[in-house]
């Protein structure tokens, strides 16, 4: 029944932050970025091959399949509530405050790894880049150049949303041709050479389900343009349209990618090269003009990835600092810029430190990029559990639940637990280092909620902010006799 | 939205009407109506009702309430308000209107503003402004009373979507710059005029009313031959009082 007009604010909690500024393609642009798909384009089909043989493209469409359903339910919530901090305040509707903050958590986890790796990952590639002009290569180098990375991020992302958009979105689109291109030239050289595009069968069952899951790990990032909503002109249709498309975008790309890499010599001609996950270790063996644009390549898309990456982590931040979760100074925003510029300028250090430590221990850029990567999914797929449970729940509860949201998310969730389970006793996909990290920030997340909720009982109440509707978007305050600025 | 998208929905009659019928049903539940209770009274699907509510809200029509459940009507509606409003001069005002056009040789009008528009309220009997209403709306840039709504704005592109200007006469300011120019004169001196822009022998000279917060009401215009535009503009500070004195009456 007619409830009567609730408690309407004069002001959005979320004010200060940049509105109405991003077009559709900008805000596409966010999604994509922080997926990074060029430098997935080039290294996972040659990982996942191995495990999945010809079955190899099915795992993709698979995994596109998947994450197309989560899509669908992240776009049930961003065609209702215009959010700064993505799938965190969507969790928070849907099951409430402890579980949402168990999944906002998780996804600062993924967002704040993502970041990592995508720092190294630009570094490297750009050491690489100076290594061909005889600068001598080292975790020295690579230290000062993702410290030079995350300063230029930092800059661009609190001069402004548009700005770093833009950026985004331009060198993506360069990274993605680059790759393409390096990918297509490899095939057409292998196939003169008089190889049959095939590969062999799949190892096993059990492979191929840990072969899914690492390909769901190429797709995650897509979801971060709910991160931008308040900051995208109509976020209402820009929104649910970027998530809904760069699940199947990606899909097609990876598709492509994978079928491209089926036939051996090209996966070995890609693996000279020093792509991700062989850096630094072969660097300097593949001095062509391909190896040197797929460098250049890769090197803007991690780039890409990291401002993307950022971006999103620093809104789930700064929603979190004004709801009191964590300190309010995260929640301010810059008075000229309207960027969160006390998350972004505490979040870039952590960034740009951890993996340069890591680096120094470990020596391998490799290993570091796989541990952070591996980390960072921990945190999405967790965030898309709980979001898929929490679809169903959030229109039960706004009363506008239909049958076709329960069944993909009640799905979509199934599958994916389903799919942890089986990579999880077949592969010792959880049980490494990653897992016992990821496991470990969780449990510091769990001790600084407690923490806080003891100083403020009332935080519950306060979690999931968006940018709802003020009074003067409302009719009944308007006065037709007036103009307004 | 590309020119596709609107070339589709022309084509589904049925959806646009089901649209309306939400509309309506908003407007009539009032405040705090939920997507349940209108796909009830509207006998519509669920699913089709959520779907349409969600296209509203997009557009700006209809507001979901930040408890998520309620709906209510959104400024966008403003502007049908706007269409459907006719301004309304009380007895009070008429007599301020009425002794100013004693004092002075020239024709005395006053316009309302609506959020995008000029209406007139009260045009001199005597000596009717030069041009009528929907002319003056159609050439913002050319007359005193729009020159003044438009430098009341932060962008022009809020009234003016596309700037094509048309010259009137010689005189009419077709440059967009010319035109910033002009409205930044508007606002330090705190009155418009328009010197032959809108007719070749025309002259007009405007001032505010404002309301109690600051708002632009309406305007206090004065019409007469452009070589007069000296006398006239010796009214303007006879002009400003009797704006002050109107400006009560209208808010």
């Amino acid at each position: 029944m007619v409830s009567g007009t609730p408690r309407i604010r004069s002001r959005s909690p979320v004010a200060g932050l940049e509105r109405a500024r991003l077009s559709f393609v900008q805000v596409l642009g966010q999604s994509v970025s922080a997926v990074a798909p060029s430098a997935v384009m080039v290294t996972l089909p040659a990982l996942v091959i191995p495990d999945a043989g010809r079955a190899t493209i099915a795992v993709f469409v698979a995994a596109a399949i998947l994450m197309t359903a989560v899509g669908y339910c992240i776009g049930q919530f961003a065609t209702r509530m215009v959010a700064v901090s993505g799938l965190y305040s969507y969790i928070v509707k849907g099951l409430g405050a402890v579980p949402g903050f168990g999944g906002g958590w998780s996804l600062l986890v993924g967002y704040a790894a993502a970041a990592m790796a995508s720092t190294l990952g630009a570094a490297s590639y750009l050491a690489a880049l100076l290594g061909r002009v005889g600068l001598p290569a080292g975790s020295p180098l690579i230290a000062v150049l993702a410290a030079i990375v995350g300063l230029l991020a930092l800059l661009l992302m609190v001069r402004g949303v548009q700005l770093s958009a833009r950026i985004m979105l331009a060198i993506e689109v360069f990274a993605i041709v680059a790759a393409s291109a390096a990918l297509v030239v490899a095939f057409v050289q292998s196939i003169r050479e008089g190889a049959t595009p095939s590969a062999g069968g799949a190892k096993s069952g059990s492979a191929v389900g840990f072969a899914v899951l690492l390909a769901i790990t190429s797709f995650v990032g897509f979801e971060s343009a709910g991160t931008v909503a308040r900051e995208a002109r109509n976020p209402f249709v820009a929104v649910p349209r970027a998530i809904r498309w760069t699940p199947i975008a990606l899909g097609v790309l990876y598709v492509f990618a994978a079928a491209l890499q089926l036939p051996e010599p090209v996966r070995q001609g890609v693996d000279s090269l020093p792509i991700v996950l062989t850096l630094p270790d072969t660097s300097g063996a593949g001095s062509s003009a391909l190896s040197i644009v797929m460098e250049l390549g890769i090197t803007a898309s991690w780039f890409a990835c990291v401002l993307g990456s950022t971006t999103a982590l620093s809104r789930t931040l700064f929603a979190m600092g004004r709801e009191g979760v964590v300190p309010s100074v995260f929640g301010r925003t810059h008075h000229r810029f309207h960027t969160p510029h006390v998350a972004l300028t505490a979040a870039m250090p952590v960034v740009v430190a951890v993996p340069v430590l890591y680096l120094f221990v470990s020596g391998s850029s490799r290993d570091v990029l796989i541990g952070l990567l591996a980390v960072s999914a921990h945190g999405y797929v967790l965030a898309y559990v709980l979001l898929c449970v929490a679809t169903p729940a959030f229109l039960r509860r706004i009363g506008e639940l239909t049958r076709l949201p329960v069944i993909v998310g009640v799905l979509t969730a199934t599958a994916m637990v389903a799919l942890v389970g089986w990579a999880a006793f077949s592969r010792a996909y959880v049980a490494g280092a990653a897992t016992a990290v990821y496991v470990l920030l969780m449990l510091v997340g769990a001790a600084v909620f407690a923490i806080r909720a003891r100083r403020s009982p009332g935080i519950g109440e306060r979690m999931g902010v968006y940018d709802e509707a003020v009074a003067e978007d409302l009719l009944g305050r308007y006065r037709p006799w007036e103009v307004r600025r | 939205m590309s020119a596709d998208d609107r070339a589709l929905s022309g084509r589904q009659p049925k959806a646009v009407t089901s649209a309306l019928r939400v509309l309506e049903e908003v407007a009539r539940a009032g405040s705090g109506v939920t997507a349940k209770d209108i796909a009830a009274r509207l006998s519509m699907p669920s699913a089709t009702t959520y779907r349409l509510l969600n296209i509203l809200v997009g557009e700006g029509y209809v507001v979901r309430l930040p408890d998520l459940s309620g709906f209510a009507l959104g400024q966008k509606i403003g502007i049908l308000v706007d269409a459907a409003v006719v301004p309304t001069v009380c007895a009070a005002a008429r007599e301020v209107l009425g002794e100013l056009r004693l004092s002075v040789r020239f024709g005395v009008h006053l316009f309302f503003y609506t959020n995008v528009a000029v209406r007139t309220a009260d045009a001199d009997p005597e000596y009717p402004p030069p041009e009528d209403e929907s002319f003056l709306n159609q050439h913002l840039y050319a007359c005193a009373v729009g020159k003044l709504l438009l430098a009341e704005k932060s962008e022009l592109e809020s009234v003016i979507p596309r700037w094509e200007p048309r010259a009137l006469t010689a005189r009419t300011i077709v440059v967009r710059s010319e035109l910033l120019a002009n409205l930044d004169l508007i606002r330090s001196q705190g009155f418009a005029t328009q010197l032959a822009e809108l007719r070749d022998a025309s002259a007009c000279v405007a001032v505010p009313v404002r309301s109690g917060t600051g708002a632009l009401v309406g305007s206090l215009a004065l019409s007469g031959h452009v070589d007069h535009e000296h006398l006239m503009l010796r009214h303007v500070p006879s002009l400003r009082e009797h704006a002050e004195r109107l400006a009560p009456l209208m808010a």
